[in-house]
């Protein structure tokens, strides 16, 4: 009676039956209706009015001016009004840039002596102003500053003419008339390119989730999907099926999100865009359809990773824990591609969610391009397609349908694993490096110590931590944290302050060769690292102890042993390299970590050692004195402005034989002895066993 | 031709003992066969094999005539599984489930339609055809889930606890119904905790103790074996006869 029907007609029935199901589920319907018709008039609103808050909020504020040097009357008058309020700064030159730093005012101007004296000469007075670009409120000051500087100007200039009996035209000979092009539709069209597409691959996301989870977990834990598996259908069908129906629910989640985003920019928000000078913004219809289209691929692949991660959960909340990292690795991506500089091009058409983001964003903006704009349509159809074919083999399985059972009460919680999958080490890092990118570096460029301090603690440490607490991984061996051996702590002593000089002089011989680091970025590092206002207890706390131990928990903690397979512990190990490949593994990450082609080599080469010291002390904690005292002799010569940066870029030229020599010998000396300290998780003599 | 299993095994853990082991069973069409032992022993775990559920450690199936290893799509289209859970899809009316599944087991709609009536009048739920599964009784949706089970009309039924958690009435229901399943030659595999039901409805019972069948044949031949006066007496002094064994001989 069955046997001759076609997997396609079984699929077909399965989809149509959970359509059925999950359309009459209230909360699906609520995400993918309602939100989308709710959500975006609310924030439209409630954005506009903000936004229009904020600008009154500040246009109203005045601007302090602390002028240095004494103004003459028309200056004086000039610098006095709605939007200036200026004071004398009665203070030596070198505190002014202080009392602008210190936001005591916003901007600072200086008026040189005998200034009216040589006006009335008709000469030219030449006024220096200080300001904070990174400080809103100093940029909005010397904008206000300039303007009446201007108009004074342009009053002086007026009197001059006249007392010569000169035309003004003498001195204007062009006049340009602008205006801009712009139609009101590809304002429109700028305007919603900047939100839509993350918006879209969220709201995909998020209307791909509890379909994915209910058909699949949800079935499981209502006991359905076992008499389901009775029946004599083939597994594939039934998976197609359902995964298809999420990916239905997914498309028209994000097609509603897309109508009700259009309509709310396009009629809701005329209030505000009027108010900022736009008139008539109209939606770009067509593009909006086109990207409709493009949402398809988009949905298919999402869905078809959901449906397999779901699938090993055993329960609806095991399937919520396991898919919301799942959904935060999807949305990361999609947010940097937010990020100015990134632009679809063939290579980064092939890297995942980024691809979507980025073609959502050209075709709503109409900059879309045929050959990339294919290509990410294709790749994330193949990336479907691979995630459909996983989650097939997870369908297979019976331990899919069977986890082993907990039983209540009973504490049989399995026991602490001795070191983390490669997998989860390399989402690890990636989510770490998406972090920094998107919160890390911002932060640092607000107040550097305090954003490193954040960047390490919060976005290294806190994520190891959390991997260590919640993937049930012991922390002594997944990490390393065990007692050394004193050699070891000896080795690392010697070999760490010693390392930081040796590096410089390589770098310094080879890299200015082939690399020359450019001026700018020395002074610039100069001027940020070595920073002698900061007390050196600061500087040795952020720069050279958090580092020291968050990085290393990351590189020689998590990444180290997840990929690493000390021969010691034999064949059944799951971890993939042997020693030397872990080794330039751990360094090229560890240099890649730090986002500079400058400091390549130089991390590289530290990245490569402390993960050697690592491996052969078994333990983690000379790996960190090593980095500490790297980091800590780097700022110690930093301050000293001989010019050795962190990890030894190779600032300068202080180079010296004996110095190097005894550096060396220091360093051979402690690698010596952190090579002899192994205990425990080295690599045996006879090097690894199997391929 | 029912339901024939030879030396299954199967084990979850490779350093533990195993679930079952070495279970060899056969129902033959118009029996009744129970399948009895306390909670752990490994009732579920075999009728899942039994099903194809579960992959097996060892040992072979043949459900109606044909191997489950190879032939498994005929072999699940002439079985009719119970599970002990018996969910039903909340969202989907009794019809509309029911229609499902016909659908599954490749049934022509008109011959679902028909095997609806018959189930409905026969389980008494006609008027809850139109109903939402979610607002069953625990009663109710046994008997749709009965109906379910039988809606392919196959050749041989295995129920996992069909009666576990119903009140006397619903157990009635079941009775009858399985009752009603030999009259008509089909293979009938159940499990149960309930030994006075098992006395009343098996034509033979197999004994489960650690994934081990300790004893199998007719519940009056139990009796008289062990001198008891109830199959639940019997049981348990079967049950202690086979620890002092095992403590005997522990290498075994
Ligand atoms: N999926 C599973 N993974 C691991 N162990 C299991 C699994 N299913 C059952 N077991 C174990 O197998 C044994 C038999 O269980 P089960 O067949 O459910 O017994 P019964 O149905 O007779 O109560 C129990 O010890 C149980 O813990
Ligand atoms: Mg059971």
């Amino acid at each position: 009676m069955s046997g001759e029907r076609s997997t396609r007609a079984i699929a077909w029935l399965v989809y149509r039956k959970e359509l059925r199901e999950t359309l009459r589920d209230r909360r699906t319907l609520l995400v993918m209706v309602l939100l989308p018709l709710a959500l975006y008039p609310l924030v439209g609103v409630g954005v506009s009015q903000w936004v229009g808050a904020q600008q009154a909020a500040r246009e109203e504020q005045p601007s302090r001016i602390g002028i240095a040097g004494r103004p003459w009357p028309a200056l004086a008058t000039a610098l006095a009004g709605k939007t200036l309020r200026s004071s004398e700064l009665a203070r030596p030159p070198a505190e002014r840039e202080h009392a602008l730093r210190a936001g005591a005012v916003d901007a600072v101007l200086t008026v040189p002596e005998g200034a009216e004296a040589r006006l009335a000469a008709e000469g030219t007075v030449e006024l220096a102003l200080l300001y904070d670009e990174t400080r809103e409120s100093s940029s909005l000051a010397r904008q206000r500053v300039l303007d009446a500087l201007a108009r004074l100007e342009k009053q002086i200039r007026a009197e001059r003419l006249k007392a010569r009996s000169l035309p003004p035209s003498l001195i204007a000979p062009l006049k340009t008339v602008e205006r801009s092009t712009a139609r009101p539709r590809e304002v429109g069209a700028h305007l919603l390119s900047g939100v839509l597409p993350m918006l879209v691959v969220l709201m995909v996301l998020l209307g791909a989730f509890y379909p994915a989870i209910d058909l699949t977990a949800g079935e499981k834990e209502r006991g359905t999907l076992e008499t389901l598996f009775t029946t004599p259908v083939p597994r594939g069908a039934l998976v197609a099926g359902k995964f298809l129906a999420v990916a239905t629910i997914a498309t028209l989640t994000g097609i509603l999100n897309l109508g009700s985003l259009g309509l709310t920019v396009g009629l809701g928000f005329g209030a505000a865009f009027k108010a900022a000078g736009i008139t008539g913004a109209l939606i770009p219809w067509s593009a909006l359809a086109l990207t409709a289209l493009a949402l398809v691929p988009s949905a298919l692949f999402f869905s078809a990773v959901m449906v397999a991660v779901a699938a090993i959960a055993r329960s609806f909340k095991e399937a919520q824990n396991l898919l919301t990292p799942v959904y935060l690795v999807c949305v990361l991506p999609a947010m940097v591609a937010q990020l100015p500089g990134f632009s679809l091009t063939p290579l980064t058409a092939l890297v995942p969610v980024v691809n979507i983001s980025l073609l959502a964003r050209d075709l709503i903006a109409g900059k879309a391009q045929l050959l990339p704009a294919t290509l990410a349509l294709v790749a994330t159809l193949a990336y479907a397609l691979v995630a459909l074919r996983i989650a097939g083999r997870i369908w297979q399985s019976e331990r899919m349908l069977f986890a082993p059972e907990q039983r209540p009460g009973a504490a049989r919680r399995a026991p602490l694993r001795p070191r983390p999958l490669p997998a989860e080490a390399a989402f690890l890092l990636l989510l770490v490096m998406a972090l920094i990118l998107l919160v890390g570096n911002p932060l640092q460029a607000r107040g550097l110590v305090s954003g490193i301090l954040v960047t390490e603690w919060g976005l290294i440490a806190l994520p190891v931590i959390a991997l260590v607490r919640f993937g049930r991984l012991e922390p002594g061996a997944a990490l390393g944290l065990r007692v050394p051996s004193p050699r070891a702590l000896l080795g690392a002593l010697l070999a760490g302050a010693s390392a930081w000089y040796l590096v410089g002089v390589l770098v310094e011989s080879v890299q200015q060769r082939v690399l020359p680091i450019p001026r700018e970025l020395l002074d610039e590092i100069r001027k940020t690292l070595f920073s002698v206002e900061r007390p050196l207890a600061v500087d040795l706390f952020a720069l050279a102890l958090s580092p020291a131990i968050c990085e290393e928990l990351l590189f020689r903690g998590v990444l180290l042993r997840a990929s690493w397979r000390p021969s010691a512990a034999g064949a059944r190990a799951a971890s993939p390299l042997a020693t030397p490949a872990a080794v330039v593994l751990n360094g090229l990450l560890f240099a890649l970590f730090h986002l500079s082609i400058y400091r390549l080599l130089p991390t590289f080469l530290l990245g490569a050692v402390l993960a050697l010291t690592a491996m052969r002390t078994g333990s983690i904690l000379p790996a960190m004195l090593f980095h500490l005292l790297n980091n800590a002799a780097a700022i110690l010569a930093g301050r000293q402005a001989s010019g050795v940066s962190l990890e030894a870029a190779g600032l300068g030229s202080s180079f010296s034989l004996p110095l190097a020599a005894g550096a060396a010998a220091l360093f051979a000396t402690g690698m010596a002895l952190l090579w002899r300290s192994g205990e425990g998780l080295r690599s045996g003599p006879a090097g690894p066993r199997d391929p | 031709m029912g339901i024939v299993a030879r030396e299954l095994c199967k084990r979850f853990d490779p350093a533990g003992p195993p679930a079952v082991e070495g279970l060899s069973l056969e129902v033959v069409a118009g029996e009744i066969y129970g399948l009895i032992g306390p909670n752990g022993a490994g009732k579920t775990t075999t009728l899942r094999m039994l099903a194809g559920l579960m992959q097996p450690s060892g040992g072979e199936v043949w459900i109606g005539g044909h191997p489950l290893a190879s032939e498994a799509e005929a072999a699940r289209a002439a079985l009719g599984f119970l599970t002990g859970t018996t969910g039903l899809y909340a969202r989907l009316s009794v019809r509309e489930l029911l229609g499902y599944f016909g659908a599954l087991y490749g049934l022509a709609p008109a011959a679902v339609a028909r095997r609806i009536d018959e189930l409905s009048a026969l389980l008494q739920f006609a008027p809850l055809l139109e109903r939402r599964c979610a607002a069953l009784s625990t009663g109710e949706r046994q008997r749709v889930s009965l109906a379910r089970a039988v809606l392919h009309d196959p050749r041989v039924l295995i129920l996992d606890e069909p009666t576990a958690g119903l009140d006397v009435v619903a157990s009635r229901f079941v009775a009858d119904f399985v009752r009603d399943a030999r009259g008509r030659g089909r293979a009938i595999l159940f499990s149960t905790h309930y030994m006075t039901e098992a006395e009343l409805l098996c034509d033979r019972i197999g004994l489960l103790h650690a994934g081990c069948k300790i004893w199998e044949g007719t519940p009056p031949a139990l009796k008289a074996e062990l001198e008891a006066s109830s199959l639940e007496d019997a049981f348990l002094r079967l049950l202690a006869r086979s620890e002092r064994q095992a403590a005997t001989e522990p290498s075994a």
